[in-house]
Parts: structure tokens; sequence; C-alpha cells
């Protein structure tokens, strides 16, 4: 996920994994199992009870409901209480299992991991009380072609894995621009009595099951497509369905009384309502929420991180610890950080290799928001990813090695001045600037600072050309579980064009790389896929010193006292599934 | 009168003309590019492209004005050329590049929020404003004129977001004193609705009374040391007749051009207010908009304000040339 401040907010949303107070640990490779024969009903934490309204209060509210145009971890989060995916999570206590959600299964590979067959379970039901079926899973797979092939995309928004991965051989631009097309990488068929879906890909995909957790891979009924306007109008086959959902105001969802557990691994879905309030001002909500009062009693809200509302100093932080521990979790996030080093610009990797050993992170963290905002790391993937390892860049001190930077500007050949460029939006992003100039300057190192406006920041990060930034921050959070979704989509050299660059930041053109990563999402096995991503991050960082990793995000939530089942899913988020009223005549 | 009002109102409208004109020129012409923002994970380039045609911002940029104007008299059709079009029907302002919602429906939709927040913050401040300013006039020097004008020093140097997170903290949160503030449709229930707004209208009027005190204080004190309020109480007038039918008229004339001018502006979105409280009016949209980048909303929000302000003014004209006859005259 592209991190822009939005996407964070709606990444730190519905937020993260590992360290939990007063919750439970995942494990550090958290969605290594999977099972494929999951049956429902979903398992429940000792204690759920049936029954209540449960609430939320955020600032923002999702961008898209509309599993074709969702890609953030928060609208996918929530989403999955109205549409069902192929494949899902089930969650116990933080630790994943992939499991079959339309599927009975978790797909069988063939062909190299080029195709991919997965039976359908039967007896989904649609909020009319009919059956979903495999036409309708096949629509809903080909309107994320509207969304990137289609001449007037309607669907805008949303994740382009599916027309990436899916072949199209006839030239398909979705279900409205080109009716009358087949798609060909998607075929629906049968064996016995039982549905199959069959996808063949462009590329070989070891974890293409993971990517079906995602929306674009969610049935829709044609009957009651409504196109840009299904956003507010999501038709579900989930256990709850939309009762009422005014953009930016309000959301409520009450049950889909066809929906049933026994069809279902991975819901639990215990409340009988959720009701969402959105556009709440976070000073209040923090009250609300620290007196345990109103709504808050019965809801749950972000809790007062630095990425969340402006800055919150260590010592608030310390102060409302208490508070955490009885009501809420806190721990790291699924986003990471890092200095984006422009190699095309900066091409001496001893320049590059000196930026890494002179950043202060301690000094650049606390202009930011302190502790927390983040821990510091050295890798760019998360903690809870299979391939994250515990490794040095340059140093381990978080203030950095200027003697060691100077060592490496001693082999420069030509010391030129780097462009820091930063977003002039807040006053931390400038100080952040100051602070960072002030480290490399120790170390002899010419950086010059150059603040954006916070409108054109996201647009000059990308150009090409002589205006392009040599050095920047920027972050990511993955979309699944998988290093598959964290570093192809950053350091790709396909995405390097001549004027825009994407999301590749550091415009790395490596044949090499580009090869270990295809063979890394190749791979079928999640450990020996987990060693290879691990080789991935070793030579991005290290090897060719194209990024100066910082620190991976926070995540916190609290609670009401009587909510429970509050604990990190790594799927990047609060797992809606899962959560109960202790009370629910509360 | 009908000809100053028509002067009035054919200037307000090429006002407001120019106003869309800038308006429209200044946010469609930043170099930001809003498809990438709609765009998806991993938008290539071309995909982009794709959806700049699709919000039509790959026009040229007079190409895009006329299509806005024409959209806002007798609406307009999005991808006329495509196999889906989109219509939107006059007034159009467009669609929202974020959510794809018919901005004029947005604005609709939001408005009552505002709209209800100003009535009532309005009548409150006016009203006491007024009362205060008058009382604190007639006791000049008096206990109640230094409590008036201690008051009004207090409440003028206190900022919304400030007040708004304490007594919400204290008076809704902590104590229950008051309901959270919230919006209840009028129409569905007047007791939900009053008491829904009744903390953002007496924390927006509070801070907003103080001057129309001090005002009407200042213009009260001046006019009745006028001669002909000497004359009005030699010839045998009331007191109270006095003092409302002879003082306040006079002095109340600047008092309607300030009301005026803030009643138009807070009809065109309470920004701070409403995001203090949650409401969803236009002020909030306003900020989502600009935050979102939501070039048609920004616009339509500007325009929506805009609206509201010249009109305002037209009617303060009006008002002025009724309270005052010299106004139209020399007009």
């Amino acid at each position: 996920m592209k991190k822009n401040r939005t996407a964070m907010l709606l990444a730190m949303a519905l937020g993260s994994t590992a360290l939990v107070v007063g919750s439970v640990l995942p494990a550090a490779n958290a969605a290594s199992g999977q099972n494929a024969k999951a049956v429902g009903p979903a398992p429940k934490i000792a204690g759920t009870k049936i029954g209540g309204t449960l609430n939320y209060t955020g600032k923002s509210d999702y961008a898209h409901l509309d599993p074709q145009r969702c890609y953030s971890t928060g609208c996918g989060n929530f989403g999955r209480l109205l549409w069902r995916t192929l494949t899902g999570y089930q969650n116990v206590n933080g630790k994943l299992t992939l499991v079959g959600d339309l599927a009975s299964d978790v797909g069988v590979a063939s062909n190299g991991s080029k195709t991919w067959t997965f039976k359908l379970r039967p007896n989904i039901k649609w909020e009319d009380g009919t059956t979903t079926t495999c036409a309708e899973l096949e629509y809903g797979i080909k309107r994320s072609f509207d969304g990137t092939d289609a001449t007037s995309p309607l669907l805008t928004g949303g994740i382009s894995y599916a027309s990436v991965f899916i072949e199209n051989k006839n030239g398909y631009k979705g279900p409205y621009e080109t009716p009358d097309k087949t798609l060909s990488g998607v075929s629906c068929g049968k064996s016995g009595s039982v549905e199959t879906i069959t996808f063949n890909l462009t590329q070989a995909s070891g974890d293409f099951n993971q990517q079906t957790t995602m929306g674009a891979y969610a049935a829709v009924k044609p009957s009651k497509d409504t196109k840009a306007s299904y956003d507010n109008q999501v038709f579900s086959n989930g256990p709850y369905k939309i009762e009422t959902r005014v953009y930016k105001d309000k959301t409520i969802v009450v049950r889909n009384t066809y929906w049933d557990a026994k069809t279902d691994p991975i819901r639990v879905a215990a409340p009988d309502k959720i009701d969402l309030l959105f556009g709440q001002d976070s000073v209040n909500t923090n009250n609300l929420y620290i007196e345990n009062t109103g709504r808050a009693v019965n809801g749950f809200a972000n809790g007062p991180l630095a990425q969340n509302t402006s800055l919150i100093y260590d010592s608030e932080l310390d102060a409302l610890q208490p508070i955490f521990e009885k009501r809420g979790f806190y721990g790291p996030s699924i986003v990471t950080d890092w200095l984006a080093i422009n190699v095309e610009k900066v091409t001496d990797i001893n320049l590059r290799k000196a930026i890494q050993c002179a950043f202060n992170k301690e000094s650049a963290r606390a202009t930011l928001g302190g502790k927390s905002l983040g821990d510091y790391t050295n890798s760019l993937t998360p903690t809870m990813l299979g391939g994250y390892s515990k490794y040095t860049v340059c140093t381990d001190n978080p203030k950095g090695d200027v003697a060691a930077a100077k060592a490496y500007m001693a082999k420069v050949k030509t010391n030129k001045e780097i462009t820091f460029v930063y977003s002039n939006a807040t006053k931390d992003s400038e100080n952040m600037a100051l602070s960072l100039q002030s480290s490399l300057t120790k170390a002899g190192i010419k950086v010059k600072i150059k603040p954006i406006d916070s409108t054109t920041y996201y647009d000059i990060l990308e150009q090409q050309g002589p205006d392009a930034p040599d050095l920047m921050l920027y972050g990511w959070a993955y979309d699944w579980p998988n290093a598959s979704t964290v570093y192809p989509p950053l350091f790709d050299s396909s995405l390097v064009g001549a004027s825009l660059v994407g999301e590749n930041k550091s415009r790395v053109k490596d044949k090499k790389l580009d090869a270990m990563m295809k063979a890394a999402s190749a791979e079928s096995n999640p450990t020996k896929q987990a060693a290879l991503w691990a080789g991935v991050d070793k030579y991005i960082t290290n090897t060719i010193a194209a990024v100066v990793p910082f620190y991976q995000g926070k995540t916190l939530y609290w609670n009401g006292s009587n909510v429970g089942g509050i604990y990190f899913s790594p799927m990047a988020s609060m797992d809606w599934a899962n959560l109960y009223l202790k009370d629910p005549k509360k | 009168m009908l000809k100053y009002f028509s002067r009035r109102l054919i200037s307000a409208l090429l006002l407001l003309f120019f106003v869309i004109f800038v308006t429209f020129t200044l946010f469609m012409a930043v170099p930001a590019d809003p498809a990438r923002l709609s765009c998806g994970k991993t938008c290539s380039e071309e995909t982009r492209m794709r959806i700049r045609h699709a919000m039509e911002i790959d026009l040229p940029i007079q190409e895009q004005y006329l299509r806005f104007v024409k959209g806002i008299f007798v609406g307009r059709t999005y991808n006329k050329e495509s196999v889906e079009p989109r219509k939107c029907d006059a007034p159009c302002l467009g669609f929202s590049f974020r959510s794809d919602e018919d901005v004029t429906q947005t604005l609709l939709r939001r408005a009552p929020v505002t709209f209800s927040l100003a009535l009532g913050a309005s009548i409150i401040w006016l009203f006491g404003g007024v009362l205060l300013g008058m009382a604190s006039a007639l006791r000049r020097g008096k206990f109640i004129d230094k409590a008036v004008q201690s008051f009004a020093l207090f409440f003028s140097s206190l900022q919304i977001y400030l007040i708004g997170w304490v007594v919400s903290l204290y008076l809704v949160i902590k104590h229950h004193i008051l309901p959270t503030p919230t919006y209840v449709s009028p129409f569905d229930s007047v007791t939900a609705w009053a008491s829904g707004m009744l903390l953002p209208w007496l924390t927006l009027a509070f801070i907003s009374m103080a001057g129309y005190a001090r005002l009407t204080r200042a213009g009260m004190i001046e006019t009745l040391s006028e001669d002909f309020i000497r004359t009005a109480r030699s010839n045998g007038l009331t007191k109270t007749r006095v003092q409302f039918r002879h003082g306040l008229r006079a002095a109340i004339t600047p008092i309607v051009t300030i009301f005026g001018l803030d009643l138009g502006g807070l009809l065109g979105g309470a920004v701070i207010t409403e995001s203090t409280f949650g409401l969803k009016g236009i002020g909030t949209l306003s900020l989502e908009a600009v935050y979102e980048l939501d070039l048609p909303l920004i616009i339509g929000t500007v325009i929506f304000g805009a609206f509201f302000i010249i009109m305002a003014n037209l009617i303060v004209d009006m008002l002025y040339a009724a309270l005052d006859p010299k106004v139209r005259i020399s007009k």
C-alpha cells in the first residue's frame, strides 16, 4: 500500500501486529500455515457472546467499500464483513491460517504455479437468499479490469494485482466496456457436483492463493452492480449487510440473515449490529475512550499515535500506558518507513553507504513523534512477515556512525550535493529535514533540503528528470502477509518509466534484483520463500544501498470496557471477525 | 428602491461569476495530479492517463471551464463517447474525484447541518450580544458594564478549538450535563435537533457574542449622546421608547452589517466549529476536500460559501437602505 498521508491513516485506521499489551502475541511468520479443509463455524474466543451493538469511532471513512476498489487494509478488513473473497485468513489468537472462504480449499497449483484451481464452497448466500455462484465470482474478478484497463474507468482505486497476474489474451477491459469479450485467464467449471474456478496466470506465483484473499477476488452479483455507486451499496454475502451508509459520516451494518456460520471458517460475527461513526475529532475521541463513557463503552477507536493525530510526546504516551494495558493494544504496525535514495542520481555507492551510516535515526524520529512513531529497523520487511531478520545496515546505533560515514566519504569520487525533499504540510517534516541535514553534514555530506507543497509532494517523488529528488522519506504497508507485496511493487525495474517511477522511488533498475524477486515470488514453499525474501531485503539495503531503513510504525487501539476479542491480526488490522460484547444487553 | 435593488443584484451576480472563474482556474490549474490519488495500487502511467480522461481533466483548461459553467446552468454528461456516460443534472458542479458522488447532492446533504449551526448560533449571539451591549451602555461605569466588558474580553480571546475541547470534556464526556453534539433533522425531532446542536451553538455564540456586545455598547453610548435623543427626551417620550425606538435603531446599523457578513461566512461553512464537534457540514466537507485534493468538491464548497457571502452582502445592503433612506438616495 502506498503510504501517502491518507493511505497511512487508513492503514493505521485498522492497523497491525506483533507486541500486544494485554493481548496475544502473534507468531513471527504469522501467515505460514494453511488449512485446505477448514469448515465453519469459525473458532470462537473463550467468553464470546452473541448480540449487541458494537461501535467504532474514527476520523476518516474508508475511501471505498466496493471490493474491487478497496486497496487499504482498513476497508479490506471491515469489508470482509460484507463480502467474501476466494480465500481468507482464519485468525486464532493472532495466528493466521490461510483457508478457503468462497473456496472450500486453498487452491491447487500446477504448471509451475502458473495455473491455480479452487473448488467452491456451496450454499453461500447473498442477502436476498440466493446462492453465490462461480459466474458471480468471475464477474466480480472481471470488474478489476475496468479500473485498470477500461478506456474511461469507473471503478478506480483498486489494486491492480488481478489485471497484472491474470492472463488476458482478448483485450478484455472490464464488464462494462467489453461485455461480449471473455477474460481468458479465468474459467468456471465443475468437478462432480462442485463448482471450480481456474486461473491461468501471466507469471508463476507461489502465493497466488494469498493474493486471492484481496477484495479483487470477491463475488459481485451482476444484477446488483451499480458500478461507481456500488461503493455505498455493496450487496452482501458476508455476515452483515448495509443498513445505512452515508460516506464520511456513518455506516451501520446489521445481520445478513441468510449468512450461515457453518459455511464460514473465518468470521465469528458476534455483534448483531455494528455502528461506525466517522469524521470525529481525535481529541474528543481520545477523551471519550480515556473516560470509557458513552459510545466508547461498547466501542473501539484508534489511539493517539503520532501518525493518527499530531505529535504525542513520549511522556504523554507513558502516562496513558495503564489505560492501554486495561483496554487496548499497542505494538508494531505493518508499515515500514525508510529513506529512498535515488540511485540514478546518487550513483556513487560509497556516498549511498555514507548516508546510511551518517543518518541519525534517533534525532529524526524525535522530530516526528518519538517512540510513538515506531521502532528503529534495518529491514524493509515488517517483523511479522516471513523473511524478516535482524541484521545490521552499517550500524545498529540509532544515532548513526559518523566515523564509518566519513570512511565511506573518503572513497567518494565526486562529493555532489544531494537534495532531500519533504512535504511542507507540517512543521514536523521540516524539523525532520533539518535533523537529517545536520546529521549528514557531520559526515561531510552536502545536503540541500527542499520543501515541496503538500498537494504536489507525492507527484514530485515519482517524477523523472533533472528535478527528480535525490533523497526522500517513504513508507509502505503490505497487502497480504507475504513479502511478495513489499519488494516487487517497490523495486521492480518495470516501474521505472521515462517520466514516472511509480512506487520505485529509489529508481532501481537491477536485473539481478528482478531475477531474485521473480524467483522468490514463484516459490510456493513458505520457508524457502521467506529465505529468498530475506536475501532480497539484504541485497537492497546492503549490496546496492538503495535505501536507509528507518522505522517500523506503531499501532494503537483502545476499546471500551464492554468489548472483547481485541487483538492484533497480521492482516494489518483489528480483526472485526472476532470482536464481541461482553454484555450484549449493555 | 427597485432600481437600487436591481443594481445591487446585477453586481452580486457579476461578482459570483468572477468568483467561479477565479476558483475554477485557480484549483484546476494546480500542478498536482488528482488521478494519482484516485488510482489504485501499483498504478501504471497508462491507467492514470485513463483516469484523467474519465475525470475530463485531460482537456484544455478553457474547455474544462466552459463545460463546468454549462453544467451549472443546463447540466452536462461526462465521457459521452464511452459506453458508460455519466449524466450530471443542473446545477452540476461535477463528481467527487474520491467518492464519485454528485457534488451538488453532497453539498445539499451537508448544508442542513451548517444552516442549523449558523441559524441557532447567530440568533443567540445577536440577541445576547445586543442585549448585553445595551445593558452595558445604559449602565455605563456600573458593575454590569464592567461585568459585560470583562465577559467580552474573556470570550473574544478564546478560540473554538480550545474551548470546544474543554467544554466537550467537562460538560459532555465527564459530567454528562449536555448531550453529545450531533445533528438530527428538525423534521425528525425538534427536541433532538436542538439538544444535539446546543453545545456548538453556545460555544460559537459566546465567542461571537462578545464582539457584538462591545459593538452595541459603543454604538449605543455614541447614539445616546446625540442631540436628537435629547430632543426625544425633552418631547416627553418614555425612557424605553427613547432607548429602543431611537437609540437602538440608530446604533444597530453597523451591527446589521457585521451580522450579515458573519452569517454569510458561517453559512459557507464553520470549519473549526464543525470539525471540533464532529458535525458533518459544509465546513468539514471543505476541509476533507482540501485534504484529499478533491478538486470538484473544493470548487463546490468555495462557490457555495461565496454564494452565501455575496447574498448576505446583498441582503445587508437592502436592510441598510431600509434602515437608512440616505443610503438608497445617495446610490
